[in-house]
């Protein structure tokens, strides 16, 4: 396993009078990881994830993705970065209104320029796998939260980004609806080997990754790794130690 | 498979109740626009209805302040729409478009609204302009073949088609900068920014409403006539100092007067604990400072719209009825030579019956007074003095006008002044006059009271002084200089176009003959291409200020949907929100439109004032113009109204 991202203390001043957003974060994630972050709100992790993702710029520190120093991007880089890398879910599920589940799959695949057939054919591997297929032809207003939240990890996976950003991506949804994307994303992760860096304050959510970095107060307070421990057991494990 | 052009497509399709307002404004605009380049472009029409190249000017000067506003209507919504968007611009932005290829999407929506709209407005606007040229031409009886004039001026669509694509550079130029100052942080995260909380500022709100009074102070300052502060220190700095104080008291006023105003109301807790109010004042107060901006540009739109309009139909309506004093007989002409006269006479009595026609000889003698007090009138004429007429002369003439004669009989030292403009408080009244019969004799009278009714046209005489019958014959056989007139009265006869035209050609060059008819029809001839002109902008003005109320009230009820449907769970039934909702609307609605209506009113008064001459005297006169102006205005402005309500209830109460 290699390397995909490597943050050296990382710092985020919003206010010299206040205390850092981030302070000298450092951690590296292998490509094919499952990496949740755990914290309570105001603890950085959002702004951790909007560094990260090139949608807020840090102070101070260093970032590496897939060897991209992203401090150096300039506009037009950084969303051709976005285009070629990354695949963002977040609470509010982000689709685009005017367009059917279908387009809204196909958008970043057109923007790849993928030839007509290997878009429809990977919308229908997809769609399967995330039990959208029926759905293909409505518009999100007609889904439910669960059904949008999947077409959003639909669309974020369909050009396999080298590392999938979920923020708060079952905040919005139902117990049931919640499982059944978070397993989805497990599975995503071991069969596709797709990289995800998910921030959520949800131990259950929490649970469902393969290492956990603890944040307060702009600081990472602890590391927790799954190893062998079932599901259950890790979920216990987190709960006991963000109760201590 | 999803391209631009698509995503664009699908855009408008999917925001048609925003969308389509939008563009039935935008053919609406460019509708009266083309109609209007068309008409400014119709050499055949323009020719016979501008001798002098007026109306040439005008249309020019008209062209340059309607393409100005087109330009910045547009690029209003545009932003507005801008705005509305973040959130999807935020999408874009986030799978990896760049800021580049969203201007490339936003400029084909836009290309796809006004050349869709330009199709529309050409066709309509085409209509329009026919019927336009056939309203003139049957108006103005102008000799026109009307099959001549193309149904669509080539020009006029170039033209137009040009002035789009310089819309479209604009409009691509102002999202470009908005996208380039935005940062993907602000366009994801947009919940985050929160509306600031209102600091109210006790100074500037005082301030506020003071510069508003005191620009109307100053505008009301110019009916004390010669000592006003318009004529003693001049009317272009006065006329600035009042618009800038007005302009920057309704900034101030809506910034700051307005929330004071309402915090202040909000303590009357019998008041604010209502089932509606605790909704609609908290939110209000939320909203105002994002909305000042929008309220303040409504406020000046709808003050100016109806400034205008109701200045329009002040200067068109007025001259023609002061015809009544200027030419108070149907026609008048002095008698030069007596078989004329007596013929004119036949001739109309011909034309319009004997029964009908009143006619009367009168003879009026010109005198002169070596008096100190002597009244406004005396002098106005090129040789000074008086002109007297006899009380029967007088009485009969007033009578066959219609009119009645608001004096009793004159004692032989009495007289009554003709004045010319009114004067409330009758400073001739009392004044004695010393009138010089020979170089060595003369008699005095005294101004019993004055009149403004005028037995004769000011193109024959002005400085009347009516006398006793006795003292007038006395006074005329001194042998003094003196006119004869000959006035035509009767049914019908100030409107009679035939017994005018047949009179017509006895008095070719004849100044002094008047007709009531053929000078209300010049003075439609002289003023209805300037109403014209003038209308287009009204109509731009109109559909401006509705569209833009209609946005913002849209755009507010979107914002509030989940709001409301929290509301609705809190047990507020569909009656209570559509009371909340309509309120809402009202208070958008209401502030606009009695700030305005104030400002154009005074506006108005210093218009009339300045550059109109009041010859009636008589309120009505003004009232009734503007009172039609302020009415038309309100009834299209309660329909803009109730257009706004119903779609913000749909958008509240659609379950999509």
């Amino acid at each position: 396993m290699n390397t995909l991202v490597s943050a050296k203390n990382v710092t985020k001043i919003y206010n010299e009078n206040q205390l850092p957003g981030l302070n000298k974060v450092s951690f590296d994630i292998q490509s094919g990881e499952f990496v949740g972050i755990m914290g309570a709100s105001g603890s950085g992790k959002t702004t951790l994830l909007n560094i990260l993702s090139t949608i807020d710029t840090p102070t101070d520190g260093e970032i590496l993705i897939d060897s991209v120093d992203i401090k150096t991007l300039n506009d037009n880089q950084s969303a051709d970065f976005r285009k070629d890398h990354l695949g963002f879910i977040f609470q509010e599920y982000f689709l685009l209104d005017s367009l059917s589940v279908k387009e809204n799959i196909a958008v970043p695949l057109t923007l790849l320029h993928k030839s007509p057939e290997e878009i429809d054919s990977t919308i229908n591997n997809l769609a399967k796998r995330f039990g959208i297929f029926e759905q293909l032809s409505k518009y999100p207003s007609q889904l439910s939260g669960g059904q949008k939240q999947r077409v959003a990890a639909a669309r974020a996976i369909a050009k396999q980004p080298s590392i999938l950003f979920a923020d708060e991506p079952t905040g919005a949804l139902d117990s049931h609806s919640a499982t059944e994307l978070l397993q989805k994303l497990r599975e995503v992760n071991g069969e596709l080997h797709t990289t995800i860096l998910m921030v959520t304050h949800d131990a259950y959510a929490a649970s469902f990754s393969s290492r956990i970095l603890l944040f307060k107060d702009g600081n990472i307070i602890k590391e927790l790794k799954r190893n062998n421990q079932t599901r259950k057991q890790f979920f216990e494990e987190i709960v006991k130690e963000i109760s201590k | 498979m999803v391209g631009l052009l698509t995503i664009a497509k699908k855009n408008l399709k999917n925001n048609f109740s925003f969308y389509s307002f939008y563009f039935v404004s935008v053919a609406f605009v460019l509708t009266v626009f083309f109609s209007f380049i068309s008409f400014s472009m119709n050499s055949i029409v323009l020719e016979k209805i501008s001798s002098d190249g007026r109306v040439e000017t005008m249309s020019r000067v008209v062209a340059m302040f309607v393409m100005a506003f087109v330009l910045f209507y547009m690029s209003y919504s545009n932003t507005f729409f801008m705005k509305k968007r973040t959130k999807e611009l935020g999408i874009y932005s986030l799978l990896g478009y760049r800021k580049s290829t969203m201007v490339k999407l936003l400029t084909f929506e836009n290309i796809l609204i006004c050349f869709a709209a330009l199709i529309v407005g050409i066709i309509l606007g085409a209509v329009a302009h026919k019927g336009i040229v056939g309203a003139i031409v049957k108006l103005l009886k102008l000799q026109i073949e009307t099959s001549e004039i193309p149904f669509i001026n080539i020009n006029a669509v170039v033209f137009t088609f040009i002035f789009i694509f310089a819309i479209l550079a604009v409009l691509l130029l102002s999202n470009w900068i908005i996208l380039r100052k935005s940062s993907l942080l602000m366009l994801v995260r947009m919940d985050k920014k929160e509306e600031k909380q209102i600091k109210i500022n006790t100074a500037l709100s005082f301030i506020g409403l003071l510069l508003i009074l005191f620009g109307y102070f100053l505008a009301l300052d110019i009916t004390r006539g010669t000592q006003s502060l318009w004529k003693t220190i001049g009317f272009s700095p006065i006329a600035l100092v009042t618009m800038v104080s007005v302009v920057l008291g309704t900034i101030f006023f809506i910034h700051s007067f307005l929330p004071f105003a309402i915090l202040k109301l909000k303590k009357k807790k019998s008041w604010f604990y209502n089932e509606s109010n605790i909704i609609i004042i908290p939110n209000f107060i939320f909203k105002i400072r994002s909305m000042a901006k929008t309220l303040i540009l409504l406020t000046l739109l709808v003050s100016g719209t109806l400034a205008l309009l109701g200045s329009t139909v002040l200067t068109l309506y007025h001259p023609v009825v002061a015809t009544e004093r200027i030419i108070p007989s149907a026609i008048e002409f002095p008698v030069e030579d007596k078989q004329l006269a007596t013929e004119a006479i036949k001739i109309a009595e011909g034309t319009a019956g004997k029964e009908n026609v009143k006619h009367k000889k009168t003879t009026i003698i010109y005198i002169t007074s070596p008096s100190h007090n002597l009244p406004q009138e005396y002098s106005i004429k090129e040789e000074p003095g008086f002109d007297l007429i006899s009380e029967s002369d007088y009485k009969e003439l007033i009578r066959n006008q219609g009119k009645n004669v608001e004096f009793e009989n004159l004692n032989d030292n009495e007289s009554i002044l003709v004045k010319y403009r009114p004067d409330k408080k009758k400073l001739d009244k009392g004044n004695i006059y010393t009138l010089n019969l020979t170089p060595t004799n003369s008699v005095d009278i005294k101004v019993k009271d004055t009149t403004l009714l005028n037995p004769i046209g000011f193109a024959n005489s002005v400085g009347t002084l009516i006398i006793s019958d006795k003292l007038y014959k006395e006074v005329k056989s001194f042998g003094l200089p003196e006119k004869t007139m000959i006035s035509i009265n009767g049914t019908n006869m100030r409107e009679s176009k035939e017994v005018y035209e047949n009179l017509a050609p006895l008095f070719k060059n004849n100044n002094y003959f008047s007709s009531s008819y053929q000078k209300v029809d010049f003075l439609i001839q002289q003023n209805s291409s300037t109403f014209l002109l003038i209308s287009f902008v009204t109509i731009i003005f109109f559909i401006a200020t509705g569209s833009i109320l209609y946005f913002q009230n849209l755009s507010n009820a979107m914002s509030k949907k989940d709001e409301f449907a929290i509301l609705q769970r809190m047990g507020y039934n569909k009656k209570k929100v559509k009371k909340i909702i309509s309120k809402e609307v009202f208070a958008i609605f209401s502030i606009p439109y009695a700030l305005g209506l104030a400002h154009s009113i005074f506006a108005v008064i210093t218009y009339k004032t300045a550059l109109m001459d009041d010859l009636l005297g008589k309120n009505s006169a003004f009232i009734l113009p503007i009172l039609f102006a302020v009415i038309a205005f309100t009834l299209v402005y309660i329909i803009y109204y109730l257009l706004t309500k119903r779609a913000c209830n749909k958008i509240i109460f659609d379950s999509k």
